[in-house]
């Protein structure tokens, strides 16, 4: 299935509290199309401080129970509503998938941070049904908060 | 980290991805041809990685990269429940 329509998806002001299964924002795919992230961009809308924090993206096997999430918005007006749901908050956690890193970074509080894919090197999520990649806090010396903008296709 | 935490990345011909710090690239990323995942090799960090000739591509060097499943691959059986995320 041809991937040609792009959306953008932000998590604002979340806190990088260190967590194995709480995730800071998940995209979760749909059945009918994978959604592949080619573009992500981090860094800290709290009062800048020479702080590290180390974020890797893994894999989530079912999706929880969302109690809040983005919208997220197409980059062609034109284009339907995405298939992927971009959570924020859970009453229940999704499960995230152990040792199932796919991306990780450490960047300074004060430094904003890019990731964009090259062509053939995107983020894949499989077109299962709560198949899904989150994005964890695994490190840091001192908490703050984070924004976190993410492009994908699908 | 910022710019100066990828001083020892190596250059890489044909990246996965790129990293960009306050805007400037210092960094490329490789991909694991069998798992998708990304990371920035490291000259003179003793990761060991791995190297898949039959898909003539890196891989992240993990236990479950060793036989040769291509991501391609990958992704069907998990679409098709024959593998679990």
């Amino acid at each position: 299935m041809a991937a040609n329509r792009a959306y953008f998806g932000v998590r604002t002001g979340v806190t990088n509290t260190t967590s194995a299964a709480n995730p800071l924002f998940g995209i979760t795919g749909g059945t009918t199309a994978r959604v592949s992230i080619y573009d992500i961009i981090s860094g800290s809308d709290a009062t800048p401080a020479d702080n590290y924090a180390e974020f890797a993206i893994r894999r989530l096997s079912t999706a929880g129970t969302t109690s809040a999430t983005f919208t997220p918005t197409a980059l062609d007006p034109a284009d339907p509503a995405a298939s992927a749901v971009f959570a924020t908050t859970w009453s229940a956690q999704p499960t995230v998938t152990a040792s199932s890193d796919i991306w990780s970074v450490s960047q300074n509080q004060r430094a904003t941070f890019r990731w964009v894919a090259a062509p053939g090197g995107e983020l894949l999520i499989p077109a299962t049904a709560a198949a899904g990649l989150g994005m964890m806090a695994v490190g840091s010396n001192a908490t703050a908060t984070y924004q976190f903008s993410v492009y994908w296709m699908e | 980290m910022g710019a100066e935490g990828y001083r020892d990345a190596q250059f890489e011909r044909k990246p996965g991805g790129h990293i960009l710090v306050d805007g400037v690239e210092v960094a490329q990323t490789l991909q694991c041809c069998h798992c998708g995942g990304h990371w920035v090799s490291r000259r003179g960090s003793g990761i060991i990685r791995g190297f898949c000739v039959r898909c003539m591509k890196p891989t992240c060097g993990g236990i479950r990269c060793d036989p040769c499943i291509p991501f391609e691959k990958r992704l069907e059986m998990m679409e098709k429940g024959l593998i679990k995320l």
